[in-house]
């Protein structure tokens, strides 16, 4: 099938994914378009995954059997709601000056060099980095080469004859791999360079999730635009693009789309955002096993919206039933998620401070923080910002515990795992440090409920990234 | 050159650390003449590999000739440099230099030689902004951080652009509080993005200076164009694939470098691969079935008895293989009975 299979293995799991999205928010809210193909290519992706598993239960993986069901899904989605139609095309805000225009197409540029330069760097670049062939892609290139899923062992077992393969974690999930399988799979072959697109488009889904939470947040199409230039850029998220292999990357996307649809739920309650939270919520343990914690830490962000005053003391409750939890298992020398939790405090906090705001892994990112909490202190005790507050405070102290309370804390001097760890929440915290500083400086100091138009079934003709970023008196009760 | 600490030997005028001392440590002394502290400001050190590992310069001046300073160096295009103008100990005579190496990693060290150059206060000055835009190729480390050091100690270019952010922003709203103005928002707003996109620059040169190395190295249609382990890695596979005669045979990888043996073991599947990553140890005889090929790759204590046709495993344990291939200390074997 060669290039043109890799093309189509590329575009048709997108296509479903964006029909799914088009049906879920048909109507032409601010930032759609972006929100649409972001959530699409992700939900696609994760669809062939699990399409591939049912066909290697059924007998192995056809290529041509998933695009067919993938085409009959899109054709079942056009016409389960075919009187709405399909929603036009975004165009760029006509309302923006010369200047603004200017601006913005030089940051959208900014943002395309970086993309065409990664995927130029990952389609000659073979599998490089340690894990990636050690433990993802070893089960991917036997997979793809059996037809089907075959089990791995680990060195032990597979001495002791229970499997034919092994490798350096025989017990992680089958989710990535199958991303490679995939794209193997459109190729009509296994190459060690094509193989990783996945990596590339879930930069692309990142990038276009962003724009189109930044633009639903409200922010004005300029600001917005500098929120997702802020997430695309950060160089670390690149480095995993390009030596991409890895399951970081992917739990950070998986991740972060799935807080941003949860955290827009609690604020707009639409139904778009709580079926995309909980589909990708869903899959967070599949791909990496911390997966399950990430999931933990968006429970206070529900909470809080089910219950505002309650869920605040709930949220409190649990920060502290954890502490004691993490403090009680410590005593026992209890191993978690490959963690050995020890109460001896490791102070790190030197080797941390210098990987965050020296050297430049994370850009100005640890810089802007503090900044946008200095700006944004009134604005993040707003009931609209309090689950997104709650999921950071959360994810940050998931990480201080594994730093300062682990056997990772070695690691964190050595710099082998610490940026690894925070590129799971780094997205989502870099979404937060741009959207709060984009909020107060754009005087955006309320929400836009998205439910009403979401749910609106009749498309309109208004171009969509043209809407009005208006705030409306309405506080999240 | 030699060693000091850690053992290691000449292949091709190269000097190949193979192993650290029980601390981790290898130090490798050149011979150096003495010479000027003024006269010679940075010294470089050409390696190969090493991917991860810690280096740092050591030397004594004239002034304390007992003393030893230290100086950790950055990785970064081509050769291992340390920027020594400006350096309070980079004084007097200096006696002489020695590279010590912290092993950080499992990345084999090849050191092929040292220059001491002559180092002006400009060329210091252009020093840092190399450190800056000079391209940090991939390497081993890269898929933990990016960047990790600095070659100046003393500057941080990333630090500076968030300093001079602040700066503006201080200056230009106490410009408009002087002229009695409601500052502008949007100023405020591009002052930081634009530190952002400056911060940002590096790597984005980094990115696609790297793009087009990767594009020659990659799109070449030889393996001499590859980065070091790679080439090695490919060879010894291109001369042992057409001697695995038997796709369904378990296949055992050892070396006593884990990179290697994890990067072997995944371009030997799919056939039936067993490289432990988190042990370099061969298991026992009784671990083989007859046909199990055995791949020795950079595998130091290998014993075999060609007239007994015998390997002695790191056990002790006797095993009767036949030899496929053996060249450069790598070698391939053939189970042919179990005991």
């Amino acid at each position: 099938m060669g290039t043109f299979g890799w093309i189509l293995g590329f575009l048709i799991p997108w296509l479903t994914g964006t029909m799914l999205c088009i049906r879920l928010l048909p109507s032409p809210t601010p930032g759609a378009w972006g929100w649409r193909l972001g959530y699409g290519y992700l939900l696609g992706m994760l669809l062939m995954t699990l399409l591939l598993r049912i066909e290697s239960l059924l007998g192995g993986f056809s290529f041509w059997v998933s695009i067919a069901l993938c085409a009959a899904l899109v054709a079942g989605l056009y016409f389960w709601r075919r009187h709405q139609g399909l929603p036009k095309p975004a165009a760029f805000d006509a309302s923006l000056g010369n200047s603004g225009k200017l601006i913005g197409g030089l940051l959208i540029a900014w943002l395309a060099v970086h993309g065409v330069g990664m995927l130029a760097e990952q389609a000659v670049k073979p599998i490089y980095a340690w894990d990636a062939w050690a433990q993802w892609a070893t089960k991917a290139k036997v997979w793809f080469s059996q037809g089907h899923i075959v089990p791995f062992a680990n060195p032990a077992d597979w001495l002791a004859g229970k499997a034919d393969y092994t490798d350096a974690a025989a017990h992680y999930p089958g989710l990535v791999p199958l991303l490679q399988v995939w794209t193997a799979l459109s190729l009509g072959r296994w190459d060690d360079a094509l193989v990783n697109l996945p990596w590339f488009g879930l930069w692309l889904s990142l990038v276009l999730a962003t724009w189109g939470h930044a633009r639903a947040w409200p922010l004005p199409p300029l600001t917005a635009l500098g929120v997702t230039v802020v997430v695309g850029t950060l160089p670390f998220v690149g480095i995993h693009v390009m030596l991409a292999g890895y399951a970081d990357l992917p739990q950070a996307v998986v991740y972060t789309l799935a807080a941003l649809a949860t955290i827009a739920w609690t604020r707009t309650k639409a139904t778009h955002h709580a079926v995309t939270a909980i589909l990708l919520l869903l899959a967070c343990p599949f791909v990496k096993q911390p997966g399950i914690v990430w999931v933990a830490t968006l429970l206070p962000a529900f909470l809080i919206a089910w219950r505002p005053n309650l869920g605040l003391k709930l949220t409190a409750a649990l920060a502290g039933g954890a502490v004691l939890v993490i403090g009680a298992l410590s005593q026992m020398d209890v191993t978690v998620l490959s963690y050995r939790l020890h109460m001896e405090f490791s102070p790190v906090w030197e080797s941390l401070l210098a990987n965050l705001v020296l050297f430049s892994n994370w850009n100005l990112l640890f810089w802007l923080l503090p900044v946008a909490l200095l700006l944004g202190h009134r604005e993040i005790r707003k009931a609209e910002w309090l689950p997104f507050v709650a999921t950071i405070g959360f994810g940050i102290g998931f990480l201080s515990v594994v730093f300062f309370f682990t056997n990772a804390a070695a690691w964190v001097e050595d710099l082998s795992t610490v940026n690894r760890a925070i590129l799971h929440l780094a997205p989502l915290l870099a979404f937060f440090t741009a959207t709060l500083i984009g909020s107060v400086l754009a005087g955006v100091s309320r929400s836009v409920p998205e439910a009403a138009a979401s749910t609106s079934p009749t498309p309109t003709n208004d171009n969509p990234e043209a809407a009005p970023a208006t705030p409306i008196a309405a506080e999240i009760a | 050159m030699e060693m000091r600490r850690g053992q290691g030997g000449f292949v091709d005028g190269s000097l190949v650390i193979a192993r650290f001392d029980p601390t981790g440590t290898a130090i490798v002394v050149p011979k150096v003449e003495a010479f000027s502290a003024k006269s010679f400001g940075a010294v470089e050190w050409n390696i190969e590999g090493g991917d991860g590992q810690e280096f740092t310069l050591i030397w004594q001046n004239s002034y304390q000739p007992a003393k030893v300073y230290q100086r950790r160096m950055t990785r970064m295009e081509g050769p291992v440099r340390a920027i020594m103008s400006g350096d309070p100990n980079w004084t007097g005579t200096i006696g002489g230099v020695a590279l010590l190496v912290k092993g950080k990693s499992d990345s084999p060290v090849w050191i092929k030689g040292v220059s001491i150059i002559p180092l002006g206060a400009m060329d210091a000055l252009a020093a840092v902004g190399r450190d800056w835009f000079e391209l940090r190729p991939w390497n081993q480390t890269s898929i933990n951080f990016w960047a990790g050091s600095s070659a100046q100690p003393w500057v941080w270019p990333l630090v500076a652009v968030a300093l001079v952010t602040v700066g503006s922003l201080l200056a230009y709203i106490a410009w408009y509080w002087i002229r009695r103005r409601p500052f502008t928002r949007e100023g405020i707003a591009g002052t930081l993005l634009l530190a952002w996109l400056m911060a940002g620059t590096p790597w984005l040169v980094t990115l696609l200076r790297q793009t087009s190395t990767a594009w020659e190295q990659y799109r070449a249609t030889g393996v001499d164009q590859l980065p070091r382990e790679e080439r090695d890695i490919r060879r010894f596979l291109d001369t042992i694939s057409p001697k695995l005669a038997d796709p369904k045979a378990r296949v055992f990888v050892f070396s006593d470098v884990a990179s290697l043996r994890g990067m072997l073991g995944y371009h030997l599947l799919p056939r039936k691969v067993y490289a432990d990553p988190r042990d370099a140890k061969v298991p026992p005889a009784s671990s083989y079935r007859p046909g199990d090929y055995l791949v020795f790759f950079v595998r130091s204590r290998v014993m075999f008895n060609p007239n007994l046709g015998k390997l002695r495993l790191d056990d002790g344990s006797l095993l009767d293989v036949a030899p496929l291939h053996m060249s450069d200390g790598n070698a391939l074997f053939q189970v042919k009975e179990a005991k």
